[in-house]
């Protein structure tokens, strides 16, 4: 597993990297000191897992999750963020606590191994190629005023065009990114989401019904109730997709 | 609101009260027997009777502090009012049968009679007696209650913002990390971090201190600093000979350096400067300006109780209550590389412990 350390502080990063070397499954392949190093470093190095620390100069640890297009795994570390950590709604993310324990360390190692595992075997393994696309196997980082999810694809059901952001429709909450909706529409997989017109893209899995609608378009119902107009022009395409 | 709400909520209940004990007498007098309208007035003027004098009970437990009796005085001299109290309602029952011509002298002044008329209006009074009381232990403890938890919310704000955990636990990683490169300056750091903590457990008593004692704490945390922060924190201190002859409120520098550093140095990726700077006023007061790099976009609120401004206002609050008016506080921008927190501290104190 390659591994980027990144922290602020020189003697947190030294210290990690001592206890990551001395784990066989980890390789360290660098390290950085701030967000647009670690941003740089990542793109260049795309490892497996990143060490994040939270708090840096100018830039913090979820910033930097909010500039990656390609999120890796990430196993925070912090010395005491009780309300960076409870900013995490849903998702049991890992973190660890400095000074770290080597035990702990090792632990959070093996749990992302399994989890690392099971992603390979349920998928075919393309991920080295930088520009794989998003499946619902991955998860990504969401950030709203005070509160932070990874959400894992499967999971959102809808995503809605908003001015220059989307709104990301997952249990029940639909926070937004600064993002637009062309760009991301790019990075999913096809097979599990669809354009259903300029303002929405839905998660295949979540479709409950389909109902024509005026003008030959169509209306999808998703799971939880929310009703979706599909554009005429896309209509052809969906039923082509959704039929056998 | 209920607070406030406590009188009124003091004269709906007699209301209800005693009109509610007129309404059942009338209900039960004219079930045994015929009522005539005198009758029925009669009782309503002994129901107000009975409200005036219970409100008349209320004010001598209050003017003269009941509440604060021991119980066996209480007892007696709530047992003794209540007699005289209900030795009062008897005559006064007589004088309105006689006002409104309902006296039968052969029937009303049988001994039997008598007693049992004063038996009742005790029993009435007692009853109105406990339950006033019950009221105002529940309200009380309800109040006391909620007193303490302020007080320990002020204690423990005050706890956390001695030893600041974020910055405790980043020195022990630092420490575990300089174990390996350099075993003596790691052995200095442990001994910095045992003065530090010492020096918080142990200053909580007292109101002010030893400047020089402070300043060594302040010493010992930006050396601690220095280690995390490496060549990202300069420090530099100005202190002129006269401050050594001040005492200073413990903890009062210590935290405005830490603002300093977590506001300044740790939000910049080149780090910065942290200068220390002390000297006497011309009215025997200590001016120390505490300068680091940085920018305030806005004054920080010196009254908020949020995490932020948190260290800051509790400063402000202690130099009120040690000081009074004679010390000052204020945090500014001086140009645009820097900012200065700035307090001001008299030779003399106030209060004293």
């Amino acid at each position: 597993m390659r591994a980027i350390v990144i922290d602020d502080e020189r003697l947190a990063r030294k210290e990690l990297i001592t206890l990551l070397n001395q784990l066989e499954s980890v390789e360290v392949v660098g390290e950085a000191v701030n967000v647009d190093d670690a941003k740089e470093k990542i793109e260049q190095l795309n490892p497996d897992v990143i060490f994040l620390d939270i708090q840096m100069p100018e830039k913090t640890g979820f910033d930097l999750l909010e500039e990656l297009e390609n999120v890796p795994h990430v196993i925070f570390t912090t010395a005491y963020d009780e309300y960076a950590l409870k900013a995490f709604q849903v998702n049991a993310l890992d973190y660890l606590l400095k000074p770290i324990e080597p035990k702990r360390l090792e632990e959070a190692i093996t749990r992302l191994q399994s989890k690392i595992e099971g992603y390979t075997k349920s998928e075919d393994a393309t991920s080295s190629l930088n520009l794989k696309k998003l499946t619902l196997n991955d998860q990504v980082f969401v950030k709203d005023g005070d509160r932070c999810w990874f959400v894992k694809l499967s999971s959102v059901r809808l995503f809605e065009s908003d001015g220059n952001y989307i709104k990301v429709y997952f249990d029940n909450f639909k926070p937004m990114i600064h993002k637009s909706l062309n760009a991301l529409d790019e990075r999913l997989d096809e097979k599990s989401f669809f354009r259903a017109s300029r303002k929405h893209i839905i998660n295949l899995g979540w479709v409950e019904g389909i109902e024509p609608w005026f003008n030959g378009g169509l209306v999808v119902t998703l799971k939880g109730g929310d009703k979706i107009e599909v554009s005429r022009r896309q209509a052809a395409r969906f039923k082509e997709m959704m039929s056998l | 609101m209920f607070l406030m709400n406590r009188e009124r909520l003091y004269w709906i209940l007699q209301i209800l009260g005693w009109g509610g004990f007129a309404f059942v007498v009338i209900f039960l007098a004219s079930l045994s027997s015929g009522m005539s309208a005198i009758q029925i007035w009669a009782f309503v003027v002994l129901a107000i009777f009975n409200l005036v004098s219970t409100h008349f009970l209320r004010y001598i437990v209050k003017t003269y502090n009941w509440f604060k009796l021991k119980i066996p005085q209480l007892l007696f001299q709530s047992l003794l009012s209540l007699l005289a109290l209900s030795c009062v309602n008897l005559v006064a029952q007589i004088l309105i049968n006689v006002a409104f011509g309902t006296l039968d002298p052969t029937e009303d002044f049988r001994i039997l009679l008598i007693l049992a008329n004063l038996f009742q209006a005790f029993l009435f009074y007692a009853v109105w007696f406990l339950l006033y009381f019950l009221f105002h232990f529940l309200d009380n403890y309800n109040t006391s209650l909620k007193y303490e938890a302020k007080i320990n919310e002020i204690r423990l704000n005050h706890l956390k913002s001695q030893l600041n955990p974020h910055f405790i636990f980043n020195a022990l990683n630092s420490v575990r990390a300089l174990v390996d490169e350099d075993p003596v300056k790691a052995k200095t750091a442990i001994t910095r971090i045992s003065n530090m903590l010492r020096f918080s457990l142990m200053m909580d008593k007292k109101q002010t201190i030893d400047f020089a004692e402070e300043l060594n704490t302040v010493k010992d945390y930006l050396e601690l600093e220095s280690i995390r922060f490496e060549e990202r924190l300069r420090i530099h201190y100005l202190i002129e000979d006269e401050a050594y002859g001040y005492k200073i409120p413990p903890m009062m520098l210590q935290t405005i350096v830490e603002n300093a550093v977590k506001h300044g140095i740790s939000n910049l990726v080149k780090g910065g400067l942290i200068e220390i700077k002390c000297r006497e006023g011309l009215n025997d007061d200590l001016y120390i300006q505490v300068k680091n790099s940085g920018h305030l976009d806005q004054v920080p609120s010196l009254k908020s109780k949020g995490d932020e401004g948190h260290g800051l206002s509790n400063t402000v609050q202690r130099l009120k209550l040690i000081y009074g008016t004679h010390a000052s506080f204020r945090i500014f921008n001086s140009g645009n590389q820097f900012v200065i927190t700035e307090i001001k501290i008299p030779k003399q104190k106030v209060t004293f412990e």
